[in-house]
């Protein structure tokens, strides 16, 4: 087999075995599957470029979301691709994320807004760990610190974020709270 | 009311209250995209294509494979290239006491490793005889009279660019190697400039019979061997623009706006051009430093630089 073909072959694994959890990734955090999809044929395409410097199995994937993911942080100001393969692949996301939650409600509402009130970093490890069911240690890979930053920040963030959703919930359960939501 | 709104919006049950449960569980829980949403045929074929169409794209980069670390031309970068990568043969040879053959008696197969690492043998930059070997690689190509030590200068040099190290992780096995193309490649750009400047000093010291000659050498320079062999179709365009990347690349298509000045005889564009050090690595980065020359003794009136 040539050098070319096993490059293919290889290229081929690492895609199929991913591309559903990099897809699902980039369309969390982007909220947009135009985005996603764009996002992802980009992702790709720095994979195949650089295959030789991919590792096999789990680190391949968390080197994955890691181009990803400074993908989206350089995202901003960045040209659209105009290429109609992503553009099929945004619309076929559009129609299979449709009948779900729903991108824009997870952006709204008392959790979102709990989230929100976390640190950029504490809230990126927490969405890592609950949505992408990343370790510490393999979110330490994608985000390039320390498995102990890491643990650290999760803590903190799981801390905070009850804090939050309690004070909600008594502000919620507050007789003026209670006395408004009966009134209406 | 408010119990049954905070149960639903929280999804648990308030007798539990929100500090017992598992935070991550609960966000899970609202993940906007469930895994079972990415499960569609349609999609799959869409990813399937745009699969396809990645790996249709040029191959990956040969860099890292093996121990191995070849050379990836750059785009108007040539001339930086392999001014550095002779620096780093410099300290290897000066690191090692065994004779060491520059020469690999390896070509690249593939069309894809031609267009990565260049064509011709790759060579070894810690090769003891590599001065030797670099030196015969570039025997086709002239330099103007008085201006051969540029040549020697080009493997002496000692200022290199800092991105021309093994990768880390394989420091101890790495061996940095280039093709002869791109070696050829260095010179060049090394010869052409110094072409350029000699029209330059002859123009300013009105010796037309030189300055005649250098515009002959300049105006045929992007047909030379070693320029066809790694860019056949120079053009100005900035590299790398566009969605498609494979249009744009151009390595010597700098050398166009040089070449246009001195076909004019326009001796203020060729001085801007040198003070911006056009093209990428730049003419000014290919002339021995002040004070060296690399051993060459330039006549004095002669150095108009």
């Amino acid at each position: 087999m040539s050098v070319a073909k096993m490059d293919e072959v290889r290229f081929d694994a690492l895609y199929r075995t991913t591309r559903r959890d990099v897809l699902a990734f980039l369309t969390r955090r982007s909220g947009d599957p135009d985005r996603a999809a764009d996002l992802l044929a980009e992702t790709y395409l720095v994979a195949w470029r650089k295959l030789r410097e991919v590792p096999d199995g789990q680190p391949g994937r968390l080197w994955l979301f890691g181009v990803a993911r400074n993908l989206l942080l350089k995202e901003r100001g960045r040209r659209r691709s105009d290429n109609v393969l992503v553009e099929r692949l945004a619309s076929e996301l559009h129609t299979a994320i449709a009948p779900c939650t729903g991108l824009e409600d997870h952006r709204s509402g008392p959790l979102a807004a709990a989230i929100a009130q976390l640190a950029q970093k504490e809230r990126e490890i927490l969405l890592l760990t609950a949505w992408e069911d990343l370790a510490p240690r393999e979110i330490a890979i994608v985000t390039g610190s320390s498995a102990n930053v890491v643990r650290v920040r999760l803590a903190r963030a799981r801390s905070k974020l009850r804090r939050e959703l309690e004070s909600l919930e008594r502000r919620d359960l507050s007789p003026r709270t209670v006395a408004a939501n009966t009134t209406t | 009311m408010g119990e049954t709104m905070t149960t639903m919006r929280f999804g648990m049950n308030r007798d539990r209250g929100v500090g017992s449960i598992r935070v991550d569980v609960l966000v899970r829980a609202h993940d906007p995209v469930g895994a079972a949403s990415l499960q569609s045929e349609r999609l799959d074929g869409a990813l399937d294509a745009l699969g396809a169409s990645i790996v249709s794209r040029p191959g990956p980069a040969p860099q890292s494979r093996g121990s191995r670390w070849r050379w990836s031309p750059a785009p108007r970068g040539v001339f930086a290239l392999a001014a550095t990568t002779l620096t780093l043969a410099g300290g290897a040879l000066a690191a090692t006491r065994l004779f060491v053959n520059a020469d690999t008696g390896r070509y690249p197969t593939t069309a894809w490793e031609r267009r990565a690492g260049g064509p011709g043998e790759e060579l070894k930059l810690a090769g003891t005889n590599f001065r030797q070997v670099a030196l015969q690689a570039s025997a086709g190509i002239s330099y103007p009279p008085e201006y051969g030590a540029w040549r020697t200068w080009l493997i002496t040099v000692a200022d290199s660019t800092p991105y021309q190290s093994c990768p880390a992780g394989s420091a101890h096995s790495c061996t940095v190697e280039v093709s002869t193309g791109v070696l050829r490649g260095g010179f060049a750009q090394s010869a052409f400039c110094a072409w350029v400047y000699d029209w330059r000093a002859a123009r300013t010291g009105g010796r037309s019979a030189e300055a005649t000659r250098a515009v002959r050498v300049v105006d045929g320079a992007l047909s030379w061997p070693a320029v066809r062999a790694l860019d056949p179709h120079p053009n100005a365009k900035p590299p790398y623009t566009g969605p498609d990347r494979r249009g744009s690349k151009t390595i010597f298509g700098w050398m166009l706006p040089y070449r246009a000045a001195v076909r004019q005889g326009d001796l203020s564009m060729i001085d801007q051009l040198i003070a911006a050090n056009y093209g990428g690595s730049g003419c000014a980065s290919v002339a021995p430093p002040a004070g060296s020359r690399g051993g060459t003794v330039i006549p004095a009136g002669r150095d108009s630089r």
